[in-house]
């Protein structure tokens, strides 16, 4: 998923205070700063494995590796806890989402890692590189994509009609 | 992008399915949507439903296979050769 990870980490942040309420901890209201920022920067953050390839400082199969693993979003969410548990919540379920969007990629995640190599996909399209015109252009030109990602965005107009926002108020 | 001439316009009736049962579920009765509020679910309901239509063409499919074939992210020699700097410092490989 590419842009469609816009519309999902969107649709999380108009859901904080329910995943705040649900988990018990201190709530945080939806398209609040804190949670648009807490919860993008934390959807994102598995993407920033780009950042060592592009410096060179790894191989290109650096991309969806441990930043793509339950370890990480439990490393992730254990580190915030201590500072804020409201945002470690929404920063897991941001993560866990992450990878949920990114399922249908042929490169698969290898979730369990440290403990299990395997690689879970659902095979919805090919993935054609970890950035890159190219590998825009090609994820457009399979189906599941604009299904998936679409689909989100409707998702996320459909959220700013509940919660009032702007063309919707 | 599409085998089919069809496929753009299949998405149309598929978009004009997905904006009414959203706009079914999602409007309330005290809240009835306008006129460019629908036509906002309607417009994003192409996106999903170009996909939807897309499944039934060959050429995203072909796309798919063709893709599926290549490893993208496999080491490239050329820019070893070139300054041997895609070489990690560290062993960071997956397989």
């Amino acid at each position: 998923m590419q842009v469609g990870h816009l519309a999902v980490a969107g649709a999380i942040a108009s859901f904080a205070p329910q995943i705040t309420a649900a988990a018990g901890v201190p709530r945080v209201e939806a398209w609040s700063a804190e949670s648009l920022v807490v919860v993008f920067l934390a959807h994102y953050l598995p993407n920033f494995d780009v950042i060592p390839i592009k410096l060179k400082w790894a191989t290109d199969r650096f991309h969806c590796w441990y930043s793509h693993t339950l370890l990480f979003a439990a490393a992730v969410g254990l580190a915030l806890w201590p500072f804020n548990p409201s945002w470690a919540v929404l920063a897991c379920v941001s993560l866990l989402l992450h990878f949920v969007a990114d399922s249908g990629s042929s490169i698969g995640l290898p979730l369990l890692l440290p403990f299990s190599e395997k690689r879970f996909s659902l095979y919805l399209w090919a993935d054609t590189g970890h950035s890159g015109w190219f590998a825009f252009t090609s994820t457009y030109r399979q189906a599941w994509t604009w299904v998936t990602e679409g689909g989100m965005f409707v998702v996320l107009a459909a959220r700013f009609y509940q919660l009032r926002v702007w063309p919707f108020n | 992008m599409f085998e089919y001439r069809r496929t753009p316009y299949l998405g149309l009736i598929y978009a004009a399915a997905i904006g009414y049962a959203v706009t079914f579920l999602v409007e309330t009765p005290d809240r009835p949507l306008a006129v460019m509020q629908e036509a906002i679910f309607y417009a994003l309901s192409y996106l999903p439903g170009l996909g939807l239509a897309m499944l039934s063409d060959p050429a995203p499919q072909k796309a798919k296979t063709e893709y599926l074939n290549v490893d993208y992210y496999a080491p490239t020699d050329t820019v070893d050769a070139a300054g041997g700097r895609a070489t990690p410092k560290r062993g960071l490989s997956i397989r």
